[in-house]
């Protein structure tokens, strides 16, 4: 027992009335107030756009970049998508109302646009629940710096977000609404995730994207997409950048030459090849595996490339001959192995051409040959620059496990 | 019925253990990074083999006089003003380090947290449970530690973990760095890590066995280094070093990384502070409980529950005095690096006086 | 009163191992009890003098009758607490009737020559003896015990008989501690049939009973139970200490004593378990504990009781161990969805809604748009609600009671939500944290868990996770810096050897369990045979006929 019970009282007292005058729900915004953000989608607009900016963060007349930003942002309705599984014939807005609200602002930044974007919405605006940002082609040409560096700094942002490169207007993505989730963006966050669990795309997040443009070694790629017709979405391939900048792009079928390279699992695009006197074969790749062997020749990197995969014949048509024996599976082996080590130097080629060393070849020189990266390479530019000297070697082998239900 | 009673030598190691994986867990990947590149993971090895003489070295000095703090047994061993000097610098170093170790808290928690709630706020809320806490006796204080020893540990354990998948082995590679790391800062940063086990120096009295403190503080050292170095390990791993320089804090970046019940539960950031917190309290609670006890020797206090009371508002005041984030970090790792050289050499200087002038009883084993 | 102090000092004599601190205590009670007066020789005057003093006693029965037919004596009884049946035949009877033998008869002077007490006592009476005394206030006392008193003419003595019968319920099943497998039979109000039962199932010699009476006016008869050479001499003196200072006019229930001897009176924890069970009772004293009994309550305290014993029922101990663990598990689990679910749904809604599926927040973003009130006041009005409902359910008469517990909880949900007045998501929070709170065996500790989330609740609105975990943080501190009769409340987890995990968070088998509590510093720790263990688990291994030979080889 206290031998001044007093003291305790006091100390009681004072702490209670501390926590009365101290407590102020600052942060307290419940979830219905929030306007949440679920995906952006960011265009370049003509300088003349500054005219239909409302001046919320800066005066009229301040010399700001010429650049300007035309923001698109689809907000969460609460009330509009049903707590629960949705009965009966309600789908996605059932009621023909879409469950998000789609708004354009105009800015000299992100920030800034959404700032004003603040200006013209009356629940504060959340970014926790952002999925993807949608940028067109023409930003990621200018550079990525301005809204990597929002991006960054904002705790509300995940690292999980994804980032997409669009060959068209990226606004459009913020209005498809797809019949197969009920909010339109998480029909695009989970086109691109389920795309990676069937081994289609790397995962490649933002944080991912972010990690590979700060090594000095490795640049950054992001998903292409585009949309075909009305609301379909397509992932056309990978944006590639070099020094910050997209670079180029690839086809779709270069993300799995991209995938095997990087070894990564599990295998899912299927190759039809033509093999000689079996007609057109399907393979589908189930497994890839990687080494990537660096070494200094002459003062140049030579990258060595053993890939080994796994695939199961898939289909098999146009041809008299039937596929039974141990001979003719090696002979669509070659043929794959052939076609697929083509594509792969191809494709290697093409981002050397760009300085876009995607395949983090660099980081191997960083590793294995510190004193030659030490020598040579002192900032990232310069790892660019040697990119596109370095010599390329493919080894790619397939093994055709099995061929079906199909005997003959 | 009220019998004094001991720890055991496994529950000192504990508290030593929770107390030094402390706040720093979020930014440390990023210091040490800063200072040493590639080499972190080595760095942190080097500076936790410096934390180790230094925990050495305050074991077998209270180990001389294991029934008596470094308070008491300091008078004995170089006299009663130069003790009351070098006390006084004791008190300064923790009252400082954990004062800013109470802004770095609020910092965080208004960065990533609470971004409107008056950073005032959230130290003082955390102080006032401390000070609170504060007001028991030394087995007391060993039971807050060991019982919330796991839930210090766990979680990290758990997002190193979740995010190992993620580790790509290249970015550890080279082991010895791409750059020359800046020697001092590299070794001091990993060391002054470890400035809580000056806390063995007022436990050992209530040791059962002060024999064998030596094992519990290495052990005690070694569980928190390993996590430590995991935590470099995984961080670097994952982000690679350029990555790494630019996190504020890398390990809550880990945290909001992963993902899990197959990308369903994502954002583990908000629980991850959250854990932290406990994190953080255990070894703000070490600190300050080191600071009441060196003040209340000071003023030569039978109980030191009115000065945990008295220093709430000094504290308070002296943790808002850096203007900035970069003044903060800058004046913390001065304070933290020059308290671990004074301590250690502190510790060191008493050892020797006491070895020379044949003060206390010469430890067997 | 007095009793409690001579317990303590008597015990204190015979374990003269502690530091013997002067007990002061002793003196200044005495004062109480005015000047002890006599009987006189006159019956008449003794007569009066008690109608006079009892006057407002108005079932005091005076009955007069003549020895022998020959020395008028009186008996005195109160016909609320005694047999009359027994007082008829075993006393009244024996001493009208005249006397047996001839030569008896004729001796005149024999009634005069011996004590006549003593000549009833062991030739007549057939009721036991009570007390023989010449103070009025014994006298007094026993009376009013239900001791029927024989006052005789010429003799300024009387000598009491036991007479006393109370009127006492059956013995049934616990209402309080519902068991699957275990024994059915539960304390009741009489300290006789309590100690009954604790004695039946603990038939040795080491029982220790050691009763005293509490209460300045109602002077109920307490028991303090251990077993001599297991409890700790120092628990079982510090236990009598606190009941010696217990200065108070009455005990109505264990519950007076347990606040009276409780380490810390302000905290919301139960720091004593109380049981109505006697096998738990048995259980506790085989551990070393001590248990307190008292007249009138059918609850004994058992004492020192640690936060994990509250979450122990004793059929966990009957069942497979297995089972047994999982089911402490799920106890677990279900105490923390009590404490932490409402205060973290509060913050998850207010704070932290990034912590939910995207597809999720914005459903529940939608559940929640027509309420009116923050998550904070939502949760608090709903739990509040459902704390009424509870507290209800037990003040309502048993017909109606069920029937209304399950229509307040469905229309009452069902209404809420579709007036808008809570998501429904709240009330599938309200209603998990309810039932959760339900399964923590102890109803003390129930209610404590479930009265410390309100705080939790309001932590959360007001800091969000940040404030749950300042509040559980503050808690569990408060938790940990209790104390139980000196044992560490939470000493079970914190042991120094990790031995105490055994039987708390899981319940290892009986053959595992082979040392007492640690914590209780008990004077013989070991319950099993040397050798239980390593037979029970080389019978993992082998056969049990392979193990068998090789333990006789051993």
């Amino acid at each position: 027992m206290d031998k001044k019970p007093w003291t305790r009282w006091a100390l009681g007292l004072q702490s209670l009335v501390l926590a009365f005058i101290l407590t102020g729900c600052w942060d307290q915004v419940e979830i219905e107030n929030r306007a949440l953000v679920l995906g952006l989608a960011i265009d370049e607009a003509s300088p003349s756009a500054a005219k239909l900016e409302p001046t919320v963060t800066h005066q009229k007349n301040e010399p700001l970049p010429k650049k300007m930003l035309r923001v698109t942002a689809q907000i969460a309705v609460p009330g509009r998508v049903p707590l629960g599984p949705s009965s009966g014939g309600m789908g996605s807005g059932g009621d023909g109302e879409s469950p998000v609200w789609v708004v354009q602002v105009y800015g000299h930044s992100l920030d800034e646009a959404l700032n004003n974007l603040q200006q013209q919405i009356a629940d504060p605006r959340y970014l926790i629940h952002l999925r993807v940002i949608v940028i067109s082609k023409g930003i990621a040409q200018d550079g990525l710096d301005e809204l990597n560096d929002y991006l960054r700094r904002n705790p509300e942002v995940r690292r999980r977000t994804w980032l997409l490169v669009s060959d068209t207007e990226a606004a459009k993505f913020m209005k498809v609404a797809p019949p197969l989730e009920r909010v339109p963006t998480l029909y695009l966050q989970a086109m691109v995730e389920k795309s990676i669990m069937m081994g289609k795309f790397p995962p490649n997040y933002i944080g991912e994207f972010w990690i590979e443009e700060s090594n000095w070694g490795q640049d950054g790629y992001l998903p292409y997409v585009a949309i075909e017709g009305e609301e379909n979405i397509l992932i056309k391939g990978l944006a590639y950048f070099s020094g910050g900048r997209l670079a180029g792009t690839s086809t779709a079928v270069d993300i799995g030459a991209f995938m095997a390279v990087k070894g990564y699992n599990p295998g899912g695009f299927t190759a039809l090849i033509p093999v000689p006197d079996l007609g057109y074969v399907m393979i589908k790749i189930t497994e890839r595996h990687a080494e990537t062997d660096m070494q200094i020749v002459d003062g140049k990197p030579h990258v060595n490339l053993k890939i080994h995969v796994e695939g199961m014949l898939d289909e098999h048509y146009d041809s008299g001959r039937t596929i039974s024996s141990e001979t003719d599976i090696d002979a669509i082996e070659e043929a794959f192995e052939h076609a697929a080590t083509n594509l792969v130097q191809k494709f290697c080629t093409q981002t050397q051409r760009h300085h876009s060393d995607i395949f983090g070849f660099g980081e191997y020189v960083r590793a294995f040959y510190p004193d030659f990266w030490k020598r040579n390479i002192h900032k990232k530019s310069d790892w660019e620059q040697m990119y596109a000297d370095i010599l390329i070697s493919v080894h790619l082998n397939i093994s055709i496990r099995r061929t079906g239900l199909k005997a003959k | 019925m009220q019998k004094t009673q001991k720890i055991s030598t496994t529950q000192l190691a504990i508290v030593i253990s929770s107390t030094i994986f402390g706040p720093y867990v979020l930014s440390f990947p990023q210091i040490i990074a800063k200072a040493a590149d590639n080499a972190a993971p080595l760095m942190t090895i080097a500076g936790t083999c410096c934390a180790i003489f230094s925990m050495f070295v305050f074991t077998r000095i209270s180990q001389r006089f294991s029934d008596k703090t470094l308070f008491s047994y300091s008078q004995i061993v170089i006299g009663r003003l130069p003790a009351l000097v070098a006390n006084l610098l004791v008190f300064a170093c923790f009252f400082i380090t954990s004062a800013m170790m109470f802004r770095q808290f609020g910092e965080v928690l208004s960065t990533v947290v609470f971004r409107r709630t008056p950073i005032e706020i959230s130290i003082l809320m955390i102080l006032i449970l401390v000070a609170l806490s504060c007001r028991r006796d030394t087995v007391k204080f060993t039971y807050v530690h060991l019982f919330y020893w796991p839930f210090v540990i766990l979680p990290f354990l758990f997002v190193i973990m979740m995010s190992m998948k993620a580790v790509h082995f290249l970015n550890w590679l080279p082991p010895f760095g791409n750059e020359t790391p800046h020697w001092l800062p590299a070794l001091l940063s990993p060391a002054s890590l470890y400035l809580g086990s000056f806390i063995i120096t007022i436990l050992l009295p209530i040791t059962e066995k002060p024999a064998r403190a030596m094992k519990a503080a290495l052990f005690g050292i070694v569980v928190s280094a390993s996590l430590y170095l995991l935590l470099v390990l995984s961080t670097i791993g994952i982000y690679g070093v350029r990555e790494t320089l630019q996190l504020l804090y890398p390990t809550l970046e880990m945290a909001r990384s992963i993902a899990i019940g197959g990308d369903v539960i994502e954002r583990m950031d908000a629980l991850f502070i959250i854990m932290w917190v406990i994190n953080v309290y255990t070894t703000m609670f070490s600190t300050y409980f080191l600071t009441s006890l060196s003040l209340s020797h000071l003023l030569q206090f039978k109980d030191h529950r009115l000065v945990t009371t008295l220093l709430i508002p000094f504290m308070f005041g002296v943790s808002l005095l850096p203007q900035d984030q970069y003044q903060l970090y800058k004046f913390s790792r001065i304070a933290d690096g020059s308290g671990y050289l004074f301590l250690t050499g502190y510790a060191l200087l008493l050892w020797i006086v006491a070895v020379v002038r044949r003060k206390g009883v010469r430890p067997h084993g | 009163m007095l009793d409690w102090k001579a317990n303590y000092e008597a015990f204190k004599k015979k374990h003269p191992s502690q530091p013997s601190e002067s007990p002061s205590a002793s003196e200044g009670s005495s004062g109480r009890e005015s000047k002890p007066r006599q009987l006189v020789a006159s019956l008449e005057d003794n007569l009066q003098s008690f109608q006079n003093q009892m006057s407002n006693v108005t079932d005091l029965v005076v009955r007069r009758l003549k020895i022998m037919g020959k020395r008028s004596s009186a008996l005195l009884f109160l016909t609320s607490l005694t047999d009359q049946r027994l007082i008829q035949e075993g006393i009244v009877a024996p001493l009208q009737a005249p006397f047996v033998s001839p030569e008896q008869m004729k001796d005149e002077d024999l009634l005069d020559r011996v004590d006549l007490f003593n000549l009833v006592c062991q030739e007549r009476v057939h009721a036991n003896l009570g007390q023989r005394s010449s103070e009025w206030s014994v006298l007094m006392d026993l009376l009013m015990k239900g001791q029927t008193l024989l006052l005789i003419d010429g003799y300024g003595e009387g000598v009491s008989f036991d007479t006393r019968k109370v009127e006492k319920r059956g013995i049934e099943q616990p209402q309080t501690e519902q068991v699957i497998r275990g024994s059915r039979d539960g304390f009741i109000e009489q300290l006789e049939t309590n100690l009954s039962l604790i004695r039946y199932r603990l038939q040795t010699a080491d029982l220790v009973i050691e009763t005293g009476e509490l209460g300045a006016r109602t002077k109920s008869k307490t028991a303090v139970c251990y077993i001599d050479g297991i409890a700790n001499p120092e628990l079982v003196s510090e236990v009598m200490r606190r009941l010696s200072i217990i200065d108070i006019d009455g005990i109505i229930d264990a519950g007076y004593i347990e606040q009276f001897i409780e380490d810390q009176p302000i905290s919301p924890f139960p720091q004593i378990q109380n049981t109505e069970r006697a096998d738990k009772t048995v259980a506790s004293l085989l551990e070393g504990r001590v248990a307190i009994l008292v007249d009138g309550s059918s609850f004994a305290l058992i004492v020192p009781a640690l936060f994990d014993q509250f979450f122990q029922t004793i059929d966990d101990y009957s069942e497979r161990f297995l089972i047994a663990s999982l089911l402490r598990f799920v106890r677990l689990i279900a105490l923390l969805f009590s404490v932490f679910f409402p205060s973290l749904y509060v913050s998850v809604i207010s704070y932290n809604p990034e912590l939910m599926p995207t597809d999720f927040a914005v459903a529940i973003a939608g559940g929640r748009a027509g309420v009116p009130f923050p998550a904070m006041l939502e949760v608090l009005i709903m739990e509040a609600s459902m704390e009424i409902l509870r507290e209800a359910t037990i003040r309502l008469p048993q017909m109606i009671g069920g029937a209304l517990s399950i229509v307040g909880v469905l229309v009452i949900g069902q209404a809420a939500v579709s007036a808008g007045l809570s998501s429904p998501i709240t009330v599938v929070i309200v209603a998990l944290t309810t039932i959760g709170s339900f399964a923590t065996p102890a109803y003390n500790a129930a209610i404590a868990m479930r009265m410390l989330r309100f705080p939790l609740i309001i932590m959360a609105g007001l800091f969000g996770l940040y404030g749950v975990v300042l509040g559980s943080l503050f808690i569990i501190n408060h938790m940990l810096y209790l104390d139980s009769f000196g044992v560490p409340f939470l000493q079970s987890i914190l042991a120094k050897k990790r031995a105490g995990f055994m039987d708390t968070l899981i319940r290892a088998p009986l053959w595992w369990m082979g040392k007492r509590p640690s914590y209780l510093h008990t004077l013989d720790d070991t319950r099993r045979a040397e050798g239980t263990f390593y037979a029970n688990v080389d019978k993992i291994y082998y056969q049990e006929d392979n193990a068998d030979a090789e333990n006789t080889e051993n």
